[in-house]
């Protein structure tokens, strides 16, 4: 397998917080994942787990304590040069999950869309930026008059189709989409997916898809990782995680999904699972390779117990 | 009176009837709710699924009496039976004023958990507070004994250290941990019916689960009648003995979870069901609802669902179906079931799916380890 296949690497990336002088909080404490370009890799778990930073770590709105992360090869994690930091911010962006906070309600679409444009001087007049901008929102399925309205005269669907056209607009190859559709109703929900892979298709995008909702990171992904408090409990191929979930925090995770079954779903136990009594030591456990594209942190001994 | 007067369960306990309310909005009425008819019977689950602006918390929030200023209740009734003493009484809630609501039934007779703990909870009152406080007003208890009461109530939903949560601030605690703390101040009361709105859609899928089953467990030792108001079919399979399918202000279909779930009749019902992944789906696309719900602020003319409807029928276009009676308790609003009405079978997929889940049941129910 050629190197550049991977689009990101991630290796033993720590993001450290300091709330103040006498405690660290450890959000997330040495995780390596790999993404290929191309495919879509979902990080799992739940609030709390360092998903989220980890999203922001790769993008750079928050400065990596150690680790590295190589962005088409490049060291991105360091101190940043300025080209640098324009090639990232312009070749990676990101959905947000809230659509409604992270649209700013005094500007229209066609400045919240054409921000990036902007910054970056990317258009020669303002006719081309109101085509490039008009072209998008059809992109996601929107109409072109609405260029000129603004935020609250959409619905949560449309605006999250703004958000989506904000991001690909700087035509990206990485798009970091932060839980961009658990503030949607089912149906909505669908659409999004739907367009997300759609684009896909079309632009040979690379997703990291952080959601807590696993029934659609199954559906959208190729590749998951199960985070849990800043460690990174299991990785695989998404029939990896599903048909054959080892690490228990992961089993407890999966047996949490609620089923349209009214059947099986009532009669139901959800497994649980306690970190703290269940004598497992994070720090302790390595990488076990279980298959190919499968591994999962434990100790030898735990995982000669569960595989 | 002797006291076998009682409300048995399986009595109904709370009657919506035909309810319909407007609100006065600057580009005119905008008919939120274009009657609905829902009864709540003692000891049971009713959920209501619907999306965003079908109406589902404008239902509930009539029963709480915590309308929005700007409504008007166009026509019906709430009819909620209760004991006073060995008395049974019936009322009408909407004759109520908002003050005799507050001093006489919310939280004491209908409680409600919020789809949001933290802003549910007041941010500078510790948990004590805020969970004493109906106690002492309600129940007439000293602050003695509402503390004590308190305490237990913390235990029993599921918080290690209570003495020490009590003094706690809403914003010392996680997400999980203050919907707890909101769930034992709604039942602190014991009220006969609990409304949920959307009380896990903040919440993570384990703390949901978890909350999920608190509540079904203080639905059991405190015989509570409980209405769910949720977009998550998968929450509603858990919890629900019925299930109201709610569209553009109207129930389009009822029935028992297992009827709604297996032997959907309507054709929204179908399309919920199969916009929702499942973890067997394979394919490529999901399946989504052309369109978007009608704009309310307009008359609705005929079916609101019709411009959606793959099946329309060209009736839709023209006239509102009725409720169409499936079986005892399975009824939609689709011409599709009346008799002239060409025979319709639900998606293939859907079909397949639902076939899918049965083998399963079979086989033994859980499939996945």
């Amino acid at each position: 397998m050629a190197e550049n296949d991977y689009i990101l690497q991630v290796k033993d990336l720590k993001q450290y917080f300091y709330p103040d002088r006498k405690h660290v909080v450890k959000a997330v404490d040495g995780v390596s994942f790999r993404v290929r370009r191309g495919s879509t890799f979902g990080l799992v778990g739940e609030s709390g787990s360092g998903k989220s930073t980890i999203g922001k770590a790769l993008i750079r709105l928050n400065d990596p304590t150690s680790g590295s992360i190589l962005f088409d090869g490049e060291e991105i994690a360091g101190k940043l040069t300025r080209d640098l930091r324009r090639h990232i911010t312009g070749k990676m962006q990101m959905i947000f999950q809230d659509p409604m906070a992270s649209l700013n309600p005094k500007k229209k679409i066609i400045d919240i869309v054409a921000e990036g444009l902007d910054a970056n001087h990317l258009y020669k007049s303002r006719e081309e930026r109101t085509e490039l901008v008009c072209s998008m929102l059809e992109c996601v399925g929107l109409s072109r008059e609405f260029a000129n309205r603004y935020p609250h005269m959409f619905s949560g669907g449309q605006r999250q189709r703004v958000g989506i056209a904000r991001a690909i607009i700087m035509n990206p190859e990485v798009i970091i989409a932060d839980e961009c559709i658990s503030a949607l109703d089912v149906s909505i929900q669908a659409q999004v997916v739907n367009l997300l892979k759609d684009l896909q298709a079309e632009r040979k995008l690379t997703y990291i898809f952080i959601a807590h909702d696993l029934s659609m990171v199954k559906y959208i992904s190729d590749y998951i990782g199960v985070l849990h408090l800043g460690h990174m409990v299991e990785m695989g191929t998404k029939d990896d995680i599903f048909d054959h979930p080892i690490h228990p925090y992961t089993r407890s995770l999966l047996s949490a999904i609620p089923e349209p079954n009214p059947i099986t779903e009532r009669s139901k136990k959800v497994q649980g699972y306690d970190y703290y009594t269940s004598g497992i030591d994070y720090s302790k456990g390595t990488q076990h390779t279980f298959s190919p594209t499968h591994t999962v942190l434990c100790t030898d001994e735990e995982f000669a117990r569960w595989a | 009176m002797e006291n076998n007067n009682a409300i048995q369960n399986g009595e109904p306990i709370l009657q919506i009837q035909d309810l319909s309310v407007s609100f006065d909005t600057t580009r005119g009425q905008l008919h939120a709710i274009r009657g609905v008819n829902l009864t709540l019977h003692k000891g049971e689950t009713v959920a209501i699924v619907g999306e965003s602006g079908s109406g589902k918390s404008v239902t509930v929030k009539n029963v709480m009496g915590i309308g929005s200023s700007n409504q008007v209740i166009n026509s019906g009734r709430i009819l909620y039976t209760y004991m006073d003493g060995a008395q049974r009484k019936t009322v009408d809630l909407l004759k109520f004023s908002k003050k005799k609501m507050i001093q006489e039934i919310n939280g004491k007779h209908i409680a409600m958990v919020f789809q949001d703990p933290m802003t549910a909870l007041n941010p500078l009152f510790s948990i004590g507070y805020q969970l004493t406080e109906g106690m002492m007003l309600h129940k007439h208890m000293s602050k003695k004994e509402a503390w004590k009461r308190g305490t237990e109530l913390l235990a029993e939903v599921g918080i290690t250290d209570p003495e020490l949560c009590m003094k706690r601030y809403p914003h010392q605690l996680s997400g999980g941990m203050r919907q707890r703390v909101v769930i034992a101040i709604a039942v602190s009361c014991d009220p006969d019916i609990l409304i949920c709105d959307e009380p896990t859609t903040a919440l993570d899928v384990t703390i949901q689960a978890k909350i999920l089953e608190l509540i079904q467990y203080m639905q059991k030792q405190r015989n509570l009648s409980v209405i769910y108001i949720t977009h998550d079919l998968g929450v509603v399979a858990k919890v629900a003995d019925y299930v109201c399918v709610m569209y553009a202000g109207k129930i389009v279909e009822r029935g028992t979870a297992y009827e709604i779930y297996f032997e959907a009749r309507h054709p929204y019902t179908w399309g919920l069901l199969l916009s929702m992944p499942d973890l067997s789906t394979r394919d490529d696309r999901l399946y989504t609802i052309p369109g978007s719900p009608p704009n309310l602020l307009h008359q609705v003319r005929g079916d609101a669902f019709a411009v959606r409807n793959a099946y329309a029928l060209e009736i839709d276009f023209e006239q509102e179906p009725p409720m169409f009676r499936i079986s005892d308790t399975h009824e939609a609003a689709s011409w599709l079931e009346h008799p002239d009405a060409p025979k319709v079978e639900m998606p293939e997929v859907l079909q397949r799916r639902i076939r899918l889940m049965k083998e399963k049941v079979q086989a033994g129910g859980e499939g996945r380890g």
